[in-house]
């Protein structure tokens, strides 16, 4: 019967570090699942049956459980759980000498499975979701964002690991006896020493993703701020270029006064107001900052041919300052033209709505397919999806900096796919 | 619904004035529009619902001079300013507008009226059967709270003033919803314009009264509430 639990247990931990440590889901199809799990349990069934533990059975059943089980390429799985077996296999083995010393003070000797293996695995559990908890879900980064080189590395200091504590465990199992407390102090101060360097590795890797991920979002935020930049260059050279001609236009004007052609005059004044009308800012939010940037997305918007809609305006300045600005408003509204330009009727509508003690923006753009949700939040549809997405997430940031509320919809109106991104800032003071 | 215009160029008086005319037209509303060629004319009655107005009207007027007049005799007449200078709108600190509409897109007054007939959503009766059989007539504007009494519905107004009816929380929830009322907990329908405060446990009304949040509305009380604020604050 303990092959089968050991089976069991086994099963749950796998499905607990890919759903939870590589964030894969689990197939749609529940046929597969069923299959996933008949084939598991068989194993079992066929190791009770015969009294064995053979490795070979072993391999065959958590390969194929995991396979079905999970929705990815066939040999991305394949590598996962072979991976998988080979450092839960570590750790079981680790866990289990673990306990042996802590409940009776000394090694056991045989490798068949016997009741010891159960916590056993609870123990590698707790590990696992002690470091699923402190480290993966505390940082929202996943085994899957780090680096190929890092997993292999982290593999190779497991085999390491490995040597080190059998090599521990021998020590303390064969001079436990002889050197009594000493033995069990060394013994504890080796494996929390061999423990904690695992836990610093992994978190080495961790914050290296985290330093990457900080440096994406700063390289963004600069790419936006000198799109704008670039964008108020041209308009500045524009205004120069006028202002060089209107000595010109203005000696044409005086000679047609003089020739009294003053039709010729009021026509000429009528295309100079044109030209001047085009260096004005074409949306006025009511925050000068605000406007440099909805004028840069209209200006995109209008080249990437988006119906772009501004409606409200502010009495006040937003109560953020211009960084946030910028990363609110110009991850908001990137996204929003980036979708809306696969739309069928590309269009992006910019609502600003000022009450006592909140200012709301809400911003919906239509999109080419209503955008999936996982887990309640929007996910990237870029295919990039280890560099992208973080776009939302700076701008949930940056609302909860100031207290303010956030709500996302994706929805249908009319049979058009829109997306909508509502936003409340509490005023300053408020 | 009261309409009013303030407006000193004749031309325009008349483009809005049509303007608010065709919009009542098609969507069947009936309603008074007056127009005014200054700010005096129009403070010697000034009874509107909403009013647009000029922002630079003749003879020195300042329409933010009016609106704040209107503020200081405790209007609620919402105000929708008038302006052919986009960046007279900024000088709009000292007055809350309820919109800024600039003249050379008079198709900006339509989108003004359906937001402010959203805003008022609340001004309708409804019925109500009292346990002793009078049929009642409740002003849902002056509606505070509706809570389950028994085997009644206890509805709470804003001056404190109480009716005993006949009807089932849940299917009053559901007929009130569309018009800002949220049922908050099990036996608790609030009206979404009273509550002064919120925090993550529990609501306080205008009247001082706290009621805790029931763990299953939750989630949809703040996005209602949030939806409310935006739309009718």
């Amino acid at each position: 019967m303990v092959y089968l639990v050991d089976n069991l247990l086994n099963y749950f931990i796998y499905l607990f570090i890919i759903h939870f440590g590589f964030r894969l889901n689990p197939r749609k199809n529940r046929l597969f699942i069923g299959a996933s799990v008949l084939i598991m349990l068989s194993a079992g069934a066929y190791n009770v049956y015969f009294d064995t533990n053979s490795p070979i059975v072993y391999l065959l059943w958590s390969v194929i459980s995991i396979c079905l089980f999970f929705e990815d390429r066939l040999w991305h799985l394949l590598v996962l759980s072979a991976a998988l077996m080979y450092f839960t296999g570590i750790m079981d083995t680790f866990s289990v000498m673990l306990i042996q010393i802590v409940l009776i003070g000394r090694g056991v000797d045989g490798t068949d499975i016997t009741w010891w293996m159960e916590p056993a695995y609870l123990l590698s559990f707790f590990v696992y979701l002690l470091v699923y908890l402190r480290i993966l879900k505390k940082n929202d980064v996943y085994l899957c964002d780090i680096k190929i080189k890092y997993k292999f590395a982290f593999l190779i200091q497991i085999s390491i690991f490995q040597m080190f504590y059998n090599f521990v465990f021998y020590f303390f199992h064969e001079n436990h006896t002889m050197y009594g407390w000493d033995a069990y102090a060394v013994f504890l101060i080796s494996i929390v020493g061999a423990i904690y360097s695992l836990f610093l590795t992994l978190s080495l890797a961790v914050k290296q993703i985290l330093s990457n991920r900080q440096n994406k979002e700063l390289q963004s935020f600069l790419y936006m701020q000198k799109q704008q930049y670039d964008y108020q260059l041209q308009q500045s050279a524009a205004i120069r270029r006028f202002k060089h001609d209107l000595v010109n236009h203005m000696g044409v004007l005086r000679e047609l006064m003089n020739e009294k052609k003053t039709e010729e005059a009021k026509e000429y004044i009528d295309v100079i107001w044109n030209l001047q009308d085009e260096f004005d800012l074409k949306i006025h939010t009511g925050d000068s900052f605000l406007d440099v940037i909805v004028n840069y997305y209209l200006y995109l918007a209008i080249k990437e041919q988006v119906e772009f809609v501004v409606l409200g305006k502010l009495t006040e300045k937003i109560p953020l300052e211009l960084f946030d600005i910028t990363t609110l408003m110009g991850n908001i509204l990137q996204n929003a033209v980036e979708a809306a330009v696969k739309a069928d009727v590309p269009r992006i509508r910019v609502e600003l709505i000022e009450h006592k003690k909140e200012i709301f923006i809400v911003v919906s753009n239509s999109v080419a397919e209503k955008v999936t949700i996982e887990k309640g939040f929007f996910m990237t549809s870029k295919k990039d999806k280890a560099n992208h997405g973080f776009g939302l997430k700076n701008m949930i940031a940056t609302v909860t900096k100031y207290h303010g509320e956030y709500y996302m919809e994706s929805m249908e109106e009319n049979g058009e796919a829109l997306f909508k991104i509502s936003i409340a800032i509490p005023k300053a003071g408020d | 619904m009261k309409i009013g215009v303030v407006e000193d160029e004749a031309v325009w008086r008349n483009k809005i004035q049509a303007v608010i005319e065709k919009y009542c037209k098609d969507k069947n509303i009936s309603s008074q529009i007056n127009s005014y060629g200054s700010g005096k004319d129009f403070m010697k009655n000034p009874d509107a619902d909403l009013l647009f107005l000029d922002i630079e009207l003749a003879e020195g007027e300042d329409g933010f001079g009016i609106a704040e007049q209107l503020m200081h005799f405790g209007s609620k007449c919402k105000v929708c300013f008038l302006t052919s200078h986009t960046e007279m709108a900024r000088l709009g600190y000292r007055v809350n507008a309820f919109r800024y509409l600039d003249k050379r897109h008079l198709e900006e007054i339509k989108e003004a009226l359906d937001f402010f007939l959203e805003t008022r959503i609340q001004d309708r009766m409804i019925d109500c059967k009292e346990t002793n059989g009078i049929c009642t007539k409740i002003n849902l504007n002056e509606l505070l709270l509706v809570e389950t009494y028994g085997r009644k519905l206890r509805y709470l107004m804003l001056d404190g003033s109480e009716h005993f009816c006949e009807g089932r929380i849940s299917e009053t929830a559901q007929s009130l919803s569309q018009f800002g009322f949220f049922q908050i907990q099990r036996s608790y329908i609030v009206n979404l314009k009273y509550i002064e405060r919120v925090n993550s446990r529990e609501i306080t009304l205008c009247n001082g009264l706290k009621v805790v949040i029931g763990r299953t509305h939750s989630k949809e009380f703040k996005k209602e509430f949030f939806q409310w604020r935006m739309r009718f604050d």
